[in-house]
């Protein structure tokens, strides 16, 4: 019942903030109103207005309206336009002016979502959101049905996130199927939806999803205020949203955890976080989000967790040597040289006899290479992939090696940190490293081993001043967390039944995802045949 | 206000101790018996500690220059806290300078040292201008980093058998006197009586009922590891090099020679040193700012950059390496012990007289 | 937006001031080995650049010698390296220097000033060896030697093999070195290395291509150092015996006779694999009386005397002929070393430790007290077993022809 009622009244608010601009009433003649809607839409020939006169009451036109394309037009033949045209209403029912309407409403009209709407902005809205629209002449109301419909992207295999075990369906464009998706999984009342309408043009649906009693109370009005703040023309994808709401626009790292896969977006609100998302992307946001959680996949959830900890590691490894890697090798092969063992010192220094770059130019021209090659296998067409990485790999690397441009050590510097990247299951922190190495490699060029020392702590001051709506970025390891729990899935993932509380050391209203002490107990089996 | 919790003090506290003590082998003039003189200072900085606990509690949400202004009143208290705001100033400048010299000997000879320190004030100064939490947290990453490095040096310490405890023998050669020379005032003012600084951090600890348990674990925990700081390198060292060496840990790491490949881990020691000189020249010039803060009013964000300026131009008014330790090993310690004991022993007996007064 | 303000002049000075330490790896000359001599007033430094490209296995090696020697003088260490400069293209590296030589003249004349450079730069490792050479530091460096291509290494490896196999030397790095001439007694014994064989060197990578070479580099005599100077050699023999009292013996192989007085041909010998060595200082009438306890753990390796080894009373006979050979092996050493009256054994470090209010009254006469320390001996050893086979092959042949 309560989830009903919230539901009603944030439907009433997003309408107040629509309506705010302006309000004209309806005419009470049929023809101006449908005049207006025609030339509100500048006689787009899309808009279809199917009017006529039904047996049961033949003195009121009745027309419906609504755009080709985005509406289910199988369902307004057989639910909309098939009863009104035959129409057979009890004779009480049959009176003047906005009883009609409601008669159609209650009587005629077979569809779940019908609402009565009294402004012309109102139907206009409607119908741009794929609902049909039933006015009566001689009533200053209409009616709407909600037909939504249309071809659209049928839910497939998740493209970017991908798991070996695991669901595999992915999001699709429309965030109601989106939001259906999520309902299946988390099947109780306590998962609130709301809709925000966000965009002066678009109008796009952006929804905010949590668990009521779990999430934070602060965090999702939060979520709200900031929302609400955005005031902008178009939204077309999540990232939009992304930049208007995280908590510093000045930052590489990503404040916000992205996923196209429910099971994450399901993950995440057991743990207390709020997803948002938004008509027209499949990428769903989750905030508070920390520094940690992109280190985490689904998979390491749904693997033993002891395969899944020592992924998590080589995750971690994986990531510092993407940052740090080339600059590294140059700070070990233009500075501190004596570190390297006397026989590998040897090796390089014959490699490099001939080169005609300094180490730092070498590296620097190799990584920005790397990084067009990638651009190009991203944005070319799918048909010439395998061409652009056999010239890259095998024709510029094994030549320019040849040739004696750099040298090979560099090369394989520079494609073990290439794809040490790939390894990061979230591409926006993965991102990040591709900026932050050509920072490091830049200081470690000029001050060594102590360069890097220096951007690795403006780099962690930096980190440590990041929040995510109000969550210390990088919890639990700094601040600390108060409570044991949160330990337990961060570095190592610990195996479910020691997991009791949930990740984020927040006041969470509910902070147990599980009883204490509910170890399984050792199955014996009796070797007896 | 900005708070911090007891784990991120307790971490402070170690961090900021350890510092760049290990860098040094303190006490040397004790010869083999440094380790010895290094654990009376740390007795004499416990009991220190206890004192300074002991003043904070009469007002826990005061901080140093406050505490002044309470119990000498405001023009004299107020007087105070500047030259004390100075004071932490100056410490955080050495400890910049630290940096420039420790550059220009282990790790970048031709670098000019002015760019060296540069950069790393330029670090502290964003740090400061971030406030204490952020800091605090900063220390906090940094801890794994220096608790996992440390470990790892004392183990190939050991896999090497480089240390050698014959090397300790005999102890107290030449009687207890030498020992409590060396202790006193030089080991007690540097690192142990730094604790001083704490005035100005425990106001923002949020628990304030504990402040004095964490601090003093915290404190028994870390002049444990310096102490055994001191004996490894003495161990290895032998007393005669350890005194010969400016830099004894560089020397006693340089020594690690296994498979050919862990050689040269120097280079990871300085490291180590950088962030021990870093958080100490951070939490100095921040504890700088807030005494300046505190006592001229003018607000936090105004008076980093100021400060922060002071501290980079006033390193390079020694002139060279010889004349920077010269004053810190020798003038300096002159007059700490007016901060460290002298001040806190007046306050302790000044606030002893006015509890009988309001009592009485 | 003020902060970005703040740091562009900064990235700014960044960007311009350059790259003051930056050395790129074929801007160096990585040392492997360096001699140092002293003649005619000057020091004579050596050097032994390697020559990457001949050594690296992407190059054609060739026949091409991997490593270049050449020298430069000068009246302080520093000043003879700075003029390197003006006869080699590249800056020298000394980080990756194996092993220090130092010809006999020069350890004559000093150790002192070459300490010290180590102390005072930072790209001296402290974990390079030293050695002393007979002749001329140089001609060491000038050897080729089999096996290996950069000779420096080669001779650092061989020390290496000596101490974990024979133990008649041990490494020596310079950081020993500097703890022995810093320590209590302020004497030390450094390794020799000499060139065997004919008179004619190994210079040309081609001579490595014949099965033997006219002369090698080898392992001989040990050099005692005390102040900082060359003092006397020591042989092999006595070289063994101070590292049995100085317990730095590790595995070594001991031949002994099968008669208790020790002659006749020594034709058995035992494989230490354990030993161990204790002083124990007395003083007894004004004088010193050290008593060494040395233990000792080791297998049979050949056997050509009578008796059955079967038996425990045979295995405890041969036990007692290898402690006295032992024990004569210390009595030789300690001979040379009392000769010399350098404290190399650490017999100093040892009364120090246990009894320092009496060492610092002796302390400044101790090279004389030194010399008139008497030494006892006592020495365990345990064989382990006694190989595979029991009694001896001729012992079972005899029975046999029967």
């Amino acid at each position: 019942m309560r989830q009903n009622r919230s539901n009603m009244e944030t439907k009433g608010a997003v309408m107040n903030i629509q309506n705010a601009g302006e309000f004209t009433p309806f005419s009470p003649s049929l023809h101006a109103n449908v005049e207006t809607i025609r030339n509100r839409f500048g006689g787009s020939t899309d808009i279809v207005i199917r009017m006529f006169r039904s047996d049961a009451a033949p003195d009121r036109e009745v027309a419906i309206i609504y755009i080709d394309g985005i509406v289910d037009s199988e369902t307004v033949n057989e639910s909309v336009m098939e009863p009104l045209m035959s129409m057979k209403l009890p004779p009480h029912a049959y009176v003047k002016g906005a009883k009609l309407l409601e008669a159609l409403r209650s009587c005629v009209v077979s569809i779940g979502s019908v609402q009565v709407i009294e402004g012309l902005e109102q139907a206009l809205q409607y119908l741009t959101d794929g609902l049909c629209v039933i006015m009566a002449d001689g009533s200053a109301a209409a009616l709407t049905a909600d037909v939504n419909g249309g071809e659209q992207r049928s839910v497939t295999i998740p493209q970017t996130q991908t798991v070996i075990r695991g669901p595999q369906h992915g999001f699709v464009e429309n965030v109601r199927t989106n939001i259906s998706l999520i309902r299946r999984i988390i099947r109780s009342s306590d998962l609130h939806v709301q809709m925000h309408k966000i965009g002066r043009q678009t109008h796009t649906n952006v929804a905010v999803l949590y668990l009521h009693g779990i999430a934070d109370e602060g965090i999702v009005k939060e979520v709200y205020r900031r929302l609400a703040d955005i005031d902008i023309d178009g939204v077309l994808e999540s990232g939009y949203i992304e930049e208007f709401i995280q908590d510093e626009t000045f930052t590489l790292f990503p404040t916000l955890l992205n996923s196209e896969r429910p099971d994450t977006v399901a993950a995440a609100l057991l743990e207390g976080r709020v997803a948002v998302m938004v008509d027209g992307s499949p990428m769903a946001l989750m905030a508070p989000t920390t520094f940690f959680t992109f280190f985490q996949s689904p998979e390491d959830y749904y693997q033993r967790f002891d395969i899944a900890t020592f992924v998590r590691m080589i995750r971690y490894g994986a990531y510092v040597i993407s940052i740090v890697l080339p600059a590294l090798y140059i700070a070990v092969t233009t500075f501190h040289q004596e570190m390297l063992p006397t026989t590998l010192l040897i090796s390089l220094s014959a490699q490099r006899e001939g080169i005609p770059f300094p180490g730092l130019v070498e590296a620097l021209l190799m990584e920005l290479t790397f990084e067009v090659l990638r651009e190009a296998g991203l944005r070319m067409p799918r048909a010439i992939g395998p061409a652009i990485s056999i010239v890259g790999a095998l024709v510029l690397g094994q030549s320019a090696v040849q040739a004696g441009i750099v040298s090979a050590g560099m090369v394989i510097i520079v494609s073990f940190t290439a794809i040490s990247n790939f390894v990061m299951p979230e591409f926006n922190m993965a991102a990040t490293s591709r900026i932050i190495r050509f920072l490091f490699m830049i200081m470690a060029g000029m001050f060594g081993f102590f360069g890097i020392f220096i951007s690795v702590l403006f780099m962690l001051i930096h980190l440590a001043s990041l929040r995510s709506f109000g969550v210390p970025y990088m919890s639990p390891m700094a601040p600390g967390p108060t409570k044991q729990g949160p330990w337990r899935d961060v570095f190592i993932r610990m195996p479910w039944w020691a997991i009791v509380l949930r990740p984020l050391d927040l006041n969470l209203r509910n902070p147990k995802r599980r009883p204490n002490g509910k170890k399984p107990p050792a199955q014996r089996h009796s070797d007896k045949a | 206000m900005q708070q911090i919790g007891k784990n991120q003090l307790s971490i402070l506290i170690i961090i900021f101790l350890i510092g760049s003590t290990p860098l040094f082998e303190l006490g040397i003039k004790a010869k083999q018996d440094a380790w010895l003189a290094m654990s009376a200072a740390a007795v004499a900085g416990l009991l220190l500690t206890f004192m300074y606990v002991r003043i904070q509690k009469r007002a826990p949400e005061a901080e140093l220059a406050e505490l002044y202004t309470m119990h000498f009143g405001r023009w004299i208290g107020g007087f105070i806290g500047g030259l004390h705001a100075l004071w932490f100033a100056y410490e955080s400048m050495r400890n910049v300078r630290d940096v420039g010299e420790l550059t220009m000997m282990a790790l970048l000879t031709f670098t000019p040292k002015w760019i060296v320190m540069l950069l790393i004030i330029s670090a502290a100064a964003y740090t400061v201008s971030k406030g204490l939490e952020v800091f605090v947290r900063v220390v906090q990453l940094l801890f794994p980093i220096v608790a996992l490095s440390y470990a790892f040096l004392i183990l190939l310490l050991f896999i090497a058998r480089l240390p050698k405890l014959m090397q300790l023998l005999p102890i107290l050669e030449n009687g207890i006197g030498p020992v409590m020379k060396s202790a006193f005032p030089d080991l007690l003012s540097f690192p142990f009586g730094q604790m001083v600084i704490f005035f100005v951090f425990w106001k923002h600890v949020s628990e304030k009922k504990v402040i004095g348990r964490v601090s003093y674990w915290a404190y028994i925990g870390v002049s444990i590891f310096l102490i055994l700081m001191n004996v490894l390198v003495l161990c290895v060292l032998g007393p005669e090099l350890a005194a010969l060496s400016a830099l004894p840990l560089l020397e006693v790491v340089q020594m690690i020679r296994l498979a050919n490949i862990l050689e040269r881990l120097d280079v990871i020691v300085t490291l180590l040193l950088f962030i021990g000189l870093y958080v100490k020249m951070t939490a100095l010039y921040m504890a700088a700012v807030f005494t300046l803060k505190a006592v001229t009013g003018i607000a936090y964000r105004f008076c980093v950059l100021p400060v922060g300026l002071v501290i980079y131009a006033s390193s390079f008014l020694e002139t060279n390496n010889t004349y920077h330790l010269w004053i810190g090993l020798d003038i300096t310690l002159k007059i700490v012990p007016l901060f460290q004991i002298v001040l806190p022993l007046l306050m302790l007996v000044v606030g002893l007289r006015k509890k009988y007064k309001s009592a009485g | 937006m003020n902060k970005w303000r703040l740091l562009l002049p900064l990235l700014a000075c960044l960007l311009m001031t350059g790259c003051w330490n930056r050395v790129e790896l074929n801007d160096i000359a990585v040392i492997s080995a360096t001699g140092i001599d002293w003649k005619d007033g000057n020091w004579v430094l050596s050097y032994q650049v390697v020559i990457p490209q001949a050594i690296s296995s992407q190059s054609a090696a060739g026949n091409s010698a991997a490593v270049n020697v050449f020298s430069t003088k000068g009246e302080s260490f520093r000043s003879a390296v700075s003029k390197a400069s003006q006869e080699t293209s590249r800056r020298l590296y000394f980080s990756h220097t194996q092993i220090v030589i130092i010809g006999q003249e020069a350890a004559r004349k000093g150790l002192g000033p070459f300490l010290d450079t180590y102390l005072r730069n930072h790209d001296s490792r402290e974990t390079v060896s030293v050695y002393l050479s007979k002749g001329s530091a140089r001609r060491m460096l000038e050897q080729l030697i089999p096996l290996e291509k950069i000779p420096g290494a080669a001779i650092q490896r061989m020390i290496t093999n000596e101490e974990m196999n024979s133990s008649t030397f041990r490494q020596m790095t310079v950081h020993q070195v500097l703890l022995d001439l810093l320590g209590t007694t302020h004497a030390t014994g450094l390794p020799g290395l000499t060139v065997s064989g004919a008179n004619e060197n190994v210079e040309r990578a081609e001579q490595l291509t014949h099965t033997s070479t006219p002369s090698k580099v080898r392992l001989s005599e040990l050099a005692l150092i005390a102040g900082d100077k060359l003092v006397g050699w020591i042989n092999n023999e006595e070289s063994q015996g101070v590292m049995w009292l100085s317990n730095h013996v590790k595995k070594t192989t001991i031949p002994f006779a099968c008669n208790e007085d020790g002659n006749g041909p020594k034709s058995s010998s035992i494989r230490i694999t354990h030993a161990k060595t204790e002083q124990h200082p007395r003083q007894s009438n004004g004088k010193w009386v050290m008593q060494i306890e040395a233990s000792a753990v080791g297998t049979l390796m050949e056997y050509n005397c009578e008796g059955d080894l079967s038996k425990p009373k045979q295995v405890e006979k041969v036990e007692k002929l290898i402690e006295g050979e032992i024990s004569s092996i210390m009595e030789q050493g300690w001979k040379a070393v009392r000769r010399q009256k350098a404290d190399v054994v650490g017999f100093g470090n040892t009364i120090h430790k246990k009894y320092p209010k009496e060492w610092s009254q002796i302390s400044d006469s101790w090279p004389e007290m030194f010399s008139d320390t008497e030494v006892k001996l006592s020495v365990k050893v345990k064989i382990n077993s006694t190989g595979m086979s029991g009694s001896g092959f001729k012992k079972e042949q005899k029975k046999g022809g029967k």
